[in-house]
């Protein structure tokens, strides 16, 4: 259970509160997630006081404070995919307090949003020390990662991308994901959610290599109550060879 | 803790404990028409409420992160219409996200 609420007002005193060991101390965005019931006693620190909610055109990537909310992202990004993918993974109310820190913390594999930004290779910028570290390389070992550290700033590069779902309704988290992004220098990046306790990178190569065959190696064990592995990898196969001829459609 | 809300225009301090939910401490100090017997966990809308204008859901939220924010339930943007719920972004007693 939460057993005490800390509210810093600077980021060093934040840090402080993250390095204590007694209590377990967590940090709190919008807090749709931790104002759950907890099995142990913790601290959270509620880092709504630290500015870190700002969202800026960097020219060759956008740099998004790490308690920007979804719905501010909405706002940014609005009229494109990205916007399309926020709603999907999010409806208003959740959208108006969920952060982009907390959803890159929390999200499951069958997070779309989580999904499209492991595909946009985003990165994410550590306290202490300014430490980047791509979703990519940090999400397989989310639950080690140790305390008293923090997020304050997500990296999103300027690329090309797209991205498509399987679900049972429209507004159903899907079973299938996938998301597709091209650079301008060929590199393709794939990776496919819908399953599993994150989403998986299937393929960082370049245009011209196999997505269809990748994704569905991905998929090879994605079998759940929600759907079975043969039809994920199927499904996943012509999403990824769907998106991937969009990007050689835009060459033409 | 101790905590001051500002619910409806209307100042209410209490000592809470630091888990309880926004939605919990509203239902205890009267505010009925934020229901309670919505999902609990942020999908329904049930117990929606504006946090400075905005809807959200107060059973995500802990009461101790509303503190400096402005609150308002369905009690008092039912009172008057023409200033309340029209000009939001359309709070109604269950909404679905």
């Amino acid at each position: 259970m939460i057993i005490e609420y800390q509210r810093p007002k600077s980021l060093q005193e934040a840090l402080a509160l993250l390095a204590r060991q007694e209590p377990p101390s967590v940090p709190m965005g919008g807090g749709s997630i931790l104002s759950k019931s907890w099995q142990e006693d913790v601290a959270v620190i509620d880092l709504q006081h630290l500015a870190l909610n700002t969202i800026t055109d960097a020219g060759e990537k956008f740099e998004i404070g790490a308690t920007a909310t979804l719905a501010q992202l909405d706002h940014f990004f609005a009229d494109t995919q990205l916007s399309e993918v926020i709603r999907y993974q999010a409806g208003k109310n959740l959208r108006n307090v969920g952060t982009l820190a907390g959803l890159v913390a929390s999200a499951n594999g069958r997070s779309p949003l989580l999904t499209l930004l492991l595909g946009l290779d985003a990165s994410l910028i550590w306290q202490p020390g300014d430490m980047e570290i791509s979703l990519g390389n940090w999400l397989p070992q989310r639950n080690e990662w140790r305390q008293a550290r923090l997020i304050t700033q997500v990296n999103l590069p300027k690329v090309s991308y797209r991205f498509a779902a399987v679900a049972r309704t429209p507004k159903d988290v899907p079973v299938v994901a996938v998301a597709a992004a091209k650079w301008s220098n060929q590199r393709l990046r794939v990776a496919v959610g819908g399953f599993g306790a994150v989403p998986v990178l299937a393929l960082d190569g370049k245009m011209g290599d196999d997505a269809a065959k990748a994704v569905d190696q991905a998929f090879a064990y994605a079998e759940d109550e929600w759907a079975h592995a043969a039809y994920r990898c199927q499904a996943a196969a012509k999403l990824a060879a769907r998106l991937v001829a969009e990007f050689a459609g835009e060459e033409h | 803790m101790k905590i001051t809300l500002e619910v409806n225009h209307k100042k209410i301090s209490k000592e809470i404990d630091p888990g309880m939910t926004l939605l919990a401490f509203l239902r205890a100090e009267g505010f009925f028409g934020t229901k309670f017997g919505g999902c609990q966990k942020g999908e329904c809308g049930a117990c929606t409420v504006l946090l400075d204008g905005k809807p959200v859901n107060s059973c995500s939220l802990l009461a101790a992160q509303a503190e400096g924010h402005l609150l308002q339930t369905i009690e008092s943007i039912g009172e008057n219409p023409d200033q309340g719920w029209k000009k939001t972004a359309g709070l109604s007693l269950i909404q679905t996200p």
